[in-house]
């Protein structure tokens, strides 16, 4: 307090002394001026709080954008990193996770393709093999012709002897029902085997028709598409974070000026406490009635000295918290402003970025060669469809040829009985029988190789029937597959929506961004030269700081024993300045003004003591 | 739901800095400009939470905190005096009047949010 009161005196020495004229000794103090000052410091406050009201509610207005942008930014660094993963949850990005689900389609068409091209392979394998069956079939058909003959021979010589060879004449009979019988299967099983054969010619035809060469252009343009995407969100997600700071160094600003405007109420407190420290020196002099320069009246004057000499400093430090503080809300607005006007340049590098990637065109490629795969993979589909399809009709001709060809196979038994009994009857005949012993053995002869034909038959049909089985699960496999390949497709157009929307919302907010970012930089620019309060304050403070000064200079003239280094002088001023300048008041006077507080305060009160409250 | 809480002090500029902060908080606020008039809107309307200056004509706030633990409708609602005096002793007056915590100005919005945040949990 000393230094203050010290380096006040010295102020108004310095510069206001000079200016002012002699007033010469005087015996009385006039303290209706002081009597004037304070009431006028006393409505200081309440004089000047509409001016107050108005910066406090352009602030709200301004806290309001602030908050606002924060929210957004917010939302916008969560929808741009729509390339980053999740680092806690060790998940892809949605980019990443796209790639993946078009890699593995990719992988799932070029599978299909390459299992086309063996199913054409298999089919081929599968005509050659019912080409050679013929052959069996058509010797089992000649193998009837012979049983006929044979019959027929039979038939002849039972005739020759008839009570003799009457059994053999039903042989004969018999002879040539087999032979019929033979030749019918035959014939039908070739029949089917010309239907197998037509079958798996369509069909391979159908395959061959059927490009099944894989194209990677589509699978090259999504992967190309989507490293722009990844670039896009990578730099959006940068701008992003960029903006959420800025935002939060604005609402920083805002709420350093928030804290600034409380010294109006602060500034009302002290400016009362002047005023009621003024009104107590006008009760002591009214103790007095001249300016005795001993005695008593020493000590009243004294004391009234002390306290002009400490409100005075007082008054001097309130008009430098007063611009101080001016000076403190228009830094932290200033600063908003900045931030807000490179902002606006972030939000506008946000809106370049995503226009000129051409986003939503980017989106729409992407949709589109999607769509190809999806056409491509139909087209194969389509076809695999058409090969089970056949494959279950060779497959059922197939089973019936062997049916017919197992019939056969049963006949070569029968015929072998035949010959057996036919062997015995014509051995009991005696030599009448020579002949149709020879026959017998024959039809033997015949029994046999019907069996090896039928057994020739049944093999190859058995190869064919494997074979057949084969291209069937191929072609289950390939229809599963594309029940995975659909929902894969499904997905990855789940995800491209998911990015366009995001894509279209960042590009809204980066919009408002901006348009926030220039509305709030307008609006303290028109604000801060606006702010009046330290002229309206300063001016009275200050014209009622030299009424004061003048009065403390006039008891100086009276009373030169009052001067600089006098120690009582100096003992009462400290033991004054306890009563009327709390050492919080210098506290919060470097507080609201962003200064040091004074050096010289002894007191352990801190202004924010245990962060600043305390609860019970 | 938002909380609702009153601020009560007589310059309308610190109200107003008060309800800003508040509300930029998500809180509802209510205004009084001395005791008085706080302790006639808290007989008609229930609140969460009490903030208010000391020094007030009309009515103190060591007398509005009196008649508000006197009352039925907000007797036990939490009260934060907001004010520039540190002085052990004026704690100790509100704090015997029913006073439950006690904040310095100039405060920091957000010293204050964390205070009525720690109060209402």
């Amino acid at each position: 307090m000393m230094c203050r009161v010290d380096s006040f005196r010295k102020k108004f020495v310095t510069t206001h002394k000079k200016n002012m004229t002699d007033h010469g000794q005087q015996n009385t103090l006039n303290f209706d001026e002081i009597s004037a000052c304070a009431g006028d410091l006393y409505a200081l406050g309440p004089d000047t709080e509409p001016e107050f009201l108005t910066i406090g509610t352009a602030l709200n207005t301004l806290a309001t954008i602030c908050f606002d942008m924060t929210d957004n930014a917010v939302k916008l660094s969560t929808l741009a990193n729509f390339s980053a993963g999740d680092k806690e949850s060790g998940s892809d990005s949605f980019v990443t996770q796209n790639a993946k689900v078009f890699d593995a389609v990719a992988n799932h068409v070029k599978t299909t393709l390459t299992s086309l091209n063996g199913g054409s392979h298999l089919l081929s394998q599968l005509l050659s093999q019912v080409k050679k069956l013929r052959e069996p079939i058509r010797k089992l058909q000649s193998i009837g012709k012979t049983f006929r003959v044979l019959g027929v021979a039979i038939k002849v010589e039972s005739s020759r002897s008839q009570e003799a060879m009457k059994g053999f004449t039903l042989l004969a009979g018999e002879v040539g029902d087999i032979a019929k019988l033979v030749n019918e299967n035959c014939r039908y099983c070739i029949d089917k085997a010309e239907l197998v054969e037509k079958d798996i010619l369509n069909s391979q035809q159908v395959l061959n028709s059927h490009d099944n060469s894989y194209d990677d252009s589509g699978e090259r343009a999504i992967h190309n598409i989507l490293k722009s995407l990844e670039n896009i969100g990578s730099k959006s997600d940068k701008l992003a974070a960029g903006i959420q700071e800025r935002s939060s160094v604005m609402v920083q600003g805002i709420s350093d000026v928030v804290m600034a405007m409380q010294f109006h109420d602060i500034t009302r407190q002290q400016l009362e406490n002047v005023s009621t420290a003024l009104n107590d020196t006008i009760e002591k002099a009214q103790s007095i009635s001249t300016l005795d320069k001993t005695g008593p009246n020493e000590q009243v004057v004294l004391e009234i000295y002390s306290i002009l000499s400490i409100q005075a400093a007082h008054l001097n430090s309130i008009y430098e918290q007063i611009f101080s503080a001016r000076k403190n809300i228009a830094k932290g607005l200033e600063k908003t402003a900045e931030q807000a006007h490179f902002q606006a340049k972030d939000a506008k590098m946000l809106l370049e970025l995503e226009g000129g990637m051409g986003s939503s065109s980017v989106v729409s490629d992407l949709e589109m060669e999607i769509d190809n795969i999806v056409v491509s993979f139909t087209k194969s589909l389509a076809v695999v469809k058409q090969a089970a399809e056949v494959s279950r009709e060779v497959y059922g001709n197939v089973s019936e040829i062997g049916a017919f060809v197992n019939k056969i196979e049963e006949i070569a038994f029968d015929v072998k009985i035949l010959a057996i009994n036919a062997t015995i009857e014509a051995i009991k005949t005696g030599a009448v029988g020579n002949a149709l012993i020879v026959l017998a053995k024959e039809l033997s002869a015949l029994s046999r190789e019907t069996h090896d034909g039928a057994t020739e038959s049944i093999d190859m049909l058995k190869s064919i029937v494997a074979d057949t089985e084969k291209q069937m699960e191929f072609s289950i496999n390939l229809d599963q597959r594309s029940v995975a390949v659909d929902e894969m497709i499904a997905r990855a157009k789940e995800c491209t929506g998911t990015i366009l929307s995001s894509l279209q919302v960042i590009n809204e907010l980066g919009q408002k961004m901006d348009s926030s970012s220039h509305d709030l930089a307008t609006r303290i620019l028109k604000l801060v030269p606006g702010i009046r309060f330290p002229q309206l304050m300063g001016d009275r403070i200050d014209k009622n700081w030299q009424i004061i000064c003048r009065t403390i200079d006039r008891i100086e003239d009276s009373y030169p024993q009052f001067a600089e280094g006098n120690s009582e002088v100096k003992k009462m001023l400290e033991e004054l300045a306890k009563q009327y300048v709390m050492d919080r008041e210098r506290s919060i006077h470097a507080q609201v003004t962003g200064g040091a507080a004074d050096a010289t305060v002894t007191s352990d009160v801190d202004l924010f003591e245990d962060e600043g409250f305390e609860l019970f | 739901m938002a909380k609702l809480i009153m601020t009560v002090d007589d310059s309308a500029s610190v109200r107003q800095m008060v309800t800003f902060t508040l509300k930029q908080n998500g809180y509802d606020v209510v205004e009084a400009c001395d005791g008085q008039d706080a302790l006639t809107k808290l007989n008609k309307q229930k609140i969460d939470m009490l903030l208010t200056d000391l020094n007030m004509p009309k009515m103190d706030g060591i007398g509005l905190i009196k008649g508000v633990r006197t009352g039925t409708l907000n007797q036990f609602v939490p009260i934060i005096m907001l004010t520039t005096e540190s002085q052990e002793s004026r704690k100790a007056e509100g704090k015997a009047a029913g006073a439950t915590g006690w904040i310095v100005k100039p405060f920091k919005p957000e010293q204050l949010i964390t205070v009525i945040k720690k109060v209402l949990r």
